[in-house]
């Protein structure tokens, strides 16, 4: 009996099956401006007067303004024939959309399916016009703004992709990255990427540090996000419009596989974001 | 070599039932050392002719030989980078229980041992020194896991599984020694030459996850062609990890 006892207490540790892999806890909270995230596409817009944009105060068109779950708001105008976007914050008090360095958006009568719009920029300048309101579904924990904690950038190399982490995601550090290794880190912009928002209205926005931001169209496969810019991305070209998204610890894994603008650089940028609000 | 080490094992068990013999009357302590590391082991008799000894050893990697070189590119994940040879150095790292029985013919302290050595496939720890600072930043993605130098070094793991898995190593060993390791008297000294089956060495590598988790991964020619240097090398001598063992054991009761 000592013998049998003493062999299976040897062989114990063989007999202890593997467990399912720890994902952590990846539940997520509703983002605080669920009930107000949407988007305005612009309708019957005629430009009584030209809107001014606050960043480059260009003259532009407006064509659409969305509210993220997360309280971030983006308008898109079209200067030039390109669609620009800048990026803020905003608030809602009643009806009214407050947006940081933009002015205010109120949302009127809504009828046939259009809502009526009255925009009054910072200039003093008010619009009134029509959009057509989407509505955020909130179906997804991915439809949110997420900040981003880290960066892994993998460019594809002669021997091997080489791959480099980097606290947020500061143009700067990953343009020295690429020097070091052989490759135009210079086409990289300045300044840094300070937030992803994926959101309920099929738009993934990546707002930049100096208030503009690039924005695509998306549409969920699965874990596999098909996209494609809608205006010009000054960061990246996407292969096939590729990238998945993934939930691991509390964070959301956004892999997109990407080719630098202007050159032959290519390989895979990873973004570990935690959850805005 | 399974049915081999089985049968031994089995006959180990079965033979001191059969000789009517005192079991685990005895109890003794040993301490020593050799290529499998520094160990502890505990040794009691299954009758007359069987000892059983259960035990531990740790390589400290105290003693670091360098030995051969890697050719990197100088710059990872350039397309035109030159090559440069960066130091291996090697110690010992095995951290592995041992379950081993002594087999004595007759009445000196000659004896055939049959066993196995359990736990941590690593047997070797090495380490990459004088890597290009370029490699401080850029490293290779295993799964997800960044594996990357720091200050210019690079820890290594050389792992063989055994007949076991990379979580819990099973190696077969076999081989002869002389003495005793339940005491006659108060002290004897026993030493040992044999080998363990570990099978073809691996090269693993601490590696960083997205979210901070840090684990070991297997670095593969998948992410580095290079590491065949190290793997097609070491594989031609290490199927078999030699093992030369001197002990010396104190009779408890």
């Amino acid at each position: 009996m000592k013998k049998i006892l003493f062999a299976l207490v040897a062989l114990l540790p063989l007999l202890v099956s593997c467990g399912k892999e720890d994902r952590g806890d990846n539940s997520f909270k509703d983002p605080h401006f669920l009930p107000y995230a949407g988007k305005l596409i612009m309708n019957s817009y005629v430009p009584a007067a030209s809107s001014v944009t606050k960043a480059t105060d260009q003259v532009g068109i407006l064509e659409s303004i969305e509210f993220t779950e997360s309280g971030l708001y983006v308008v898109g105008t079209l200067v030039d024939g390109k669609l620009e976007f800048l990026t803020g914050s905003y608030q809602v008090n009643g009806d009214t959309y407050d947006l940081d360095g933009f002015g205010t958006v109120k949302l009127t009568v809504t009828r046939a399916s259009l809502t009526g719009v009255i925009i009054r920029y910072l200039s003093g300048l008010i619009e009134t016009l029509t959009a057509e309101f989407m509505h955020a579904t909130g179906t997804n924990v991915a439809y949110r703004g997420w900040t981003i904690d880290r960066t892994r950038v993998t460019i594809n190399g002669f021997h091997t992709p080489a791959s480099a982490d980097f606290k947020g995601c500061n143009f700067e550090e990953m343009a020295k990255f690429l020097n070091d290794n052989g490759h135009k880190g210079s086409l990289l912009p300045p300044g840094s990427l300070k937030s992803v928002s994926i959101t309920g209205t099929n738009s993934i926005i990546f707002a930049y540090s100096d208030g503009t931001a690039d924005v695509a169209e998306y549409s969920f496969s699965g874990s596999n996000i098909n996209f494609s810019w809608q205006s010009g991305s000054r960061l990246m070209e996407v292969e096939n419009g590729k990238a998945t998204i993934d939930y691991l610890d509390g964070k959301c894994i956004l892999k997109i596989e990407a080719a630098l603008k202007g050159s032959t650089t290519s390989g895979v940028v990873t973004f570990v974001l935690s959850p805005m609000d | 070599m399974k049915k081999f080490i089985s049968l031994c094992v089995a006959a180990a068990l079965i033979l001191p039932v059969h000789a009517g013999a005192q079991v685990f009357n005895h109890l003794s302590l040993g301490i020593g050392g050799g290529t499998d590391g520094l160990g502890l082991q505990l040794a009691a008799p299954l009758g007359s002719h069987v000892d059983l000894i259960a035990g531990y050893g740790l390589g400290l990697g105290l003693i670091q030989v360098k030995a051969g070189t890697l050719s990197l590119p100088s710059q990872p994940g350039s397309s035109t980078s030159s090559n440069v040879s960066v130091p291996l150095q090697f110690g010992f790292g095995m951290n592995e229980g041992r379950l081993l029985f002594n087999i004595y013919p007759g009445k000196s302290g000659f004896h055939f041992t049959v066993g196995a050595y359990l736990g941590s496939s690593r047997f070797v720890s090495a380490k990459l020194t004088g890597l290009p600072a370029v490699y401080n930043t850029a490293g290779i993605d295993v799964d997800d896991y960044l594996v990357k130098a720091n200050n210019g070094e690079l820890p290594l793991s050389l792992c063989a599984n055994g007949i076991g898995a990379h979580a819990f190593a099973v190696k077969p060993y076999v081989g002869l020694g002389y003495g005793r390791a339940i005491p006659k008297k108060a002290v004897s000294f026993s030493v040992d030459l044999g080998a363990q089956y570990q099978g073809k060495p691996t090269v693993w590598a601490k590696g960083e996850g997205l979210t901070g988790r840090i684990q070991e991964v297997q670095i593969t020619e998948k992410q580095l062609s290079e590491i065949r240097q190290v793997t097609d090398e070491v594989g031609k001598y290490m199927l078999f990890w030699p093992t030369l063992t001197f002990h010396l054991y104190v009779k408890l009761f």
